[in-house]
């Protein structure tokens, strides 16, 4: 039987030589690093409400007159992941594909904002924003795209206020959640979230950040910041892994209600799919959705797995239901170069078969 | 036969590895040096990340012979990462990164306390009497809290070790199937790679049971507790001093809120009491907007360019 490794010593010192010089250097790199930010894309803030801010961006590519859709991001993290820099954004593609874009940035919450529920979100910001959309545009009815937990908002939404939405696209959004292979699940089943919710108030941002990180403890802690020094020597590459970096880490804190309501209903007694969830009083049905779906997840998502996203095809009423299933994950299905090729053009193209 | 990494004079060879590694961090410590402190500890954090890895570079010096039983690989490699207890370094790597996070958080608070309880065991079952009495209650029950917080930790870091003790079986398992021609591992990095797949997959193993969900429950728990018990005690402070407390300012805010949902149900009510405009004009602002409540606004003006998302 041979040994498993063949690694010649000669190699493996220059292995190590390099590593150590591509760190040493990159940190000059790391010095000069300037200025970065998300949010690539030219835009106008059309509304606010208290901390949330309706934003609609200025179109790039030839008006298709189609129309408009509003994204509604998670409340977890800010939603500059789709439209992170220029060359890595779901709204520019959009753009440059003619589409007209709104999108809701929900702020970062206070603890004067801890009693906010899931009715204020959904039947409140988010129904207000559609409703500015609509009023700007004279429409009754426009594109909602909802993005994991924003999505599972708009699923909620298309439940109780379909009649303001044309089409529905939910993008990396759970519906069942008691897969056997939702870590996030699992570990949110059995704990306390009164008390959680009661103590902390607000849950921190970095207390959620620290959940997502140990859900791939070695991988996201370590073995992402050994791939790092693969780039040390790149200064764009260096500024794009920072930019993400401050993706990952600028996030808001939850408000502590909303956050009660999202784990009891959904995460621990999966009622979305069971058609318990009641929002303001309201129940959500999702058998009463008849609008045109399409439903996108990412077949390496650790956070919403496939299996979490998929039930939507049974549990809805439209007859309209359409899938794509994106070879990546979580993030990549907004920021990849294979994200950038298929997801906008897919979305554009669905959306042009079923305009009003 | 394949020839394997086990270059002549291996001490000489570990010791350089090891000069290597403190005079990179001293290096980069000096480029640093005109850097504040949280630069330094952001460099310091970084490296602690790396560290691992290189030590992985070190560590083969000896053990990269051929026919190295499964347990000469175990050991080597144990003893880079984390001493098999990879998940609780990578869980204080992320404590640290993520600016303390709730291990850091209680490891601080037993620092203060916990040296203070062996006396105290005994004590936790007295029932107080007199005016003090509900004091001493309070501070038995916060006690009590930490020594369960404590117990519940242990479960979990024994849940810790199974995954590291699993992940290491499936190294071993992806290394024996890369014991053939053609598929042997060639670099230091593909080996680092491979170990941390098997980590992962151990990991995952353990996280995805129902005995971690319980475990990991009952350890949020147990913390919350001597959270909450901590704010108690601090409330009852604040209180005596005259300082406002949270649970006052929590009661405020959930009454702002309630009127705020009053005054725009009250708002929604008035809407529909309103004359309904006449047909034709559905697509006016007054039928579109179904409720528009007086502390929202359309933005005034555009922004005169896009202004970078910021942290308010």
């Amino acid at each position: 039987m041979l040994s498993p490794l063949r690694i010649d010593p000669v190699k493996a010192l220059q292995e190590v030589d390099g590593f150590k010089r591509k760190f040493a250097a990159g940190m000059q790199n790391l010095r000069n690093v300037g200025d970065f930010d998300f949010g690539a894309s030219a835009r106008e803030a059309v509304y606010h409400e208290d901390k949330i801010t309706l934003w609609h961006f200025k179109p790039t590519g030839k008006p298709s007159g189609r129309m408009p859709i509003l994204i509604s991001y998670a409340l977890v993290n800010t939603p500059w992941m789709v439209d992170l820099q220029a060359d890595r954004s779901l709204v520019a593609r959009l753009l440059e594909l003619g589409e007209d874009v709104y999108m809701i940035e929900w702020g970062y919450p206070d603890l004067a904002d801890r009693w906010l529920t899931l009715e204020d979100y959904i039947l409140g910001y988010l129904d207000r924003c559609i409703d500015q959309v609509r009023q700007r545009h004279g429409l009754e009815r426009i594109n909602l795209l909802g993005i994991c937990e924003g999505g599972a908002f708009s699923l909620c939404y298309a439940a109780l206020r379909g009649h303001k939405l044309q089409n529905l696209i939910t993008m990396v959004t759970p519906v069942d959640f008691h897969t056997p292979d939702n870590m996030l699940s699992n570990w949110t089943r059995q704990m306390d979230v009164d008390l959680f919710v009661d103590t902390l108030g607000n849950v921190p941002a970095d207390l959620m950040n620290w959940c997502y990180l140990t859900l791939k403890p070695v991988r996201l802690n370590q073995q992402k910041y050994v791939g790092m020094v693969d780039v040390l020597d790149d200064p764009k590459e260096i500024t794009n892994f920072l930019r993400m970096e401050k993706w990952i880490f600028d996030s808001p804190d939850q408000a502590g209600e909303a956050f009660r309501q999202f784990i009891k209903d959904f995460y621990q007694a999966n009622k979305l799919i069971k058609g318990e969830v009641e929002i303001g009083g309201e129940r959500v049905d999702l058998g009463s959705i008849k609008l045109p779906i399409l439903n996108i997840f990412a077949e390496q998502d650790h956070l919403v797995p496939p299996s979490a996203a998929r039930p939507l095809r049974g549990a809805v009423g439209t007859t309209d239901y359409t899938e794509l299933s994106f070879k990546g994950g979580h993030i990549g299905i907004y920021v990849s170069g294979r994200a950038q090729r298929e997801v906008p053009g897919a979305i554009h193209g669905w959306l042009g078969e079923r305009q009003g | 036969m394949t020839t394997g990494f086990m270059p002549p004079g291996g001490e000489q060879y570990a010791r350089l590895m090891q000069q290597t590694w403190d005079g990179w961090q001293s290096s980069l410590r000096s480029q640093t040096a005109g850097m504040n402190e949280t630069g330094e500890a952001q460099i310091e954090r970084t490296l602690a990340g790396l560290k691992n890895y290189f030590m992985l570079l070190e560590s083969m010096q000896s053990q990269l012979g051929d026919a190295q039983p499964a347990a000469a690989w175990r050991d080597a490699l144990g003893g880079v990462f984390g001493g098999g207890q990879p998940f609780t370094t990578a869980f204080a790597d992320a404590s640290q990164i993520a600016g303390g996070g709730p291990q850091a958080w209680m490891q601080s608070w037993q620092q203060m306390v916990v040296p203070a309880l062996s006396g105290l065991r005994e004590t936790l079952s007295v029932p107080g009497i007199g005016l003090a009495r509900e004091h001493q209650e309070r501070a038995q029950k916060q006690v009590r809290d930490v020594l369960d917080y404590q117990q519940q930790m242990q479960r979990y870091n024994q849940l810790l070790a199974r995954a590291g003790r699993l992940g290491t079986e499936k190294f071993e398992a992806k290394l024996a199937e890369r014991s053939e021609p053609g598929r042997q591992i060639e670099s230091l990095r593909a080996l680092y790679d491979l170990w941390v797949d098997a980590a992962e997959e151990g990991f995952q193993e353990v996280a995805l049971s129902a005995e971690w969900r319980e475990v990991y429950g009952a350890l949020v728990d147990a913390q919350m507790r001597v959270r909450a018990g901590t704010q108690q005690q601090v409330e009852q402070v604040s209180r005596e001093l005259g300082v406002p407390t949270r649970s006052e300012i929590n009661t405020l805010g959930k009454r702002l809120h309630d009127l705020r949902r009053q005054v725009r149900q009250l708002q929604a009510h008035l809407a529909e009491t309103q004359p309904r405009p006449e047909p034709g004009k559905s697509h006016s602002a007054s039928a579109l907007a179904s409720s528009k409540p007086s502390a929202s606004k359309p933005a005034s003006k555009p922004a005169r360019k896009a202004a970078a998302p910021r942290r308010r």
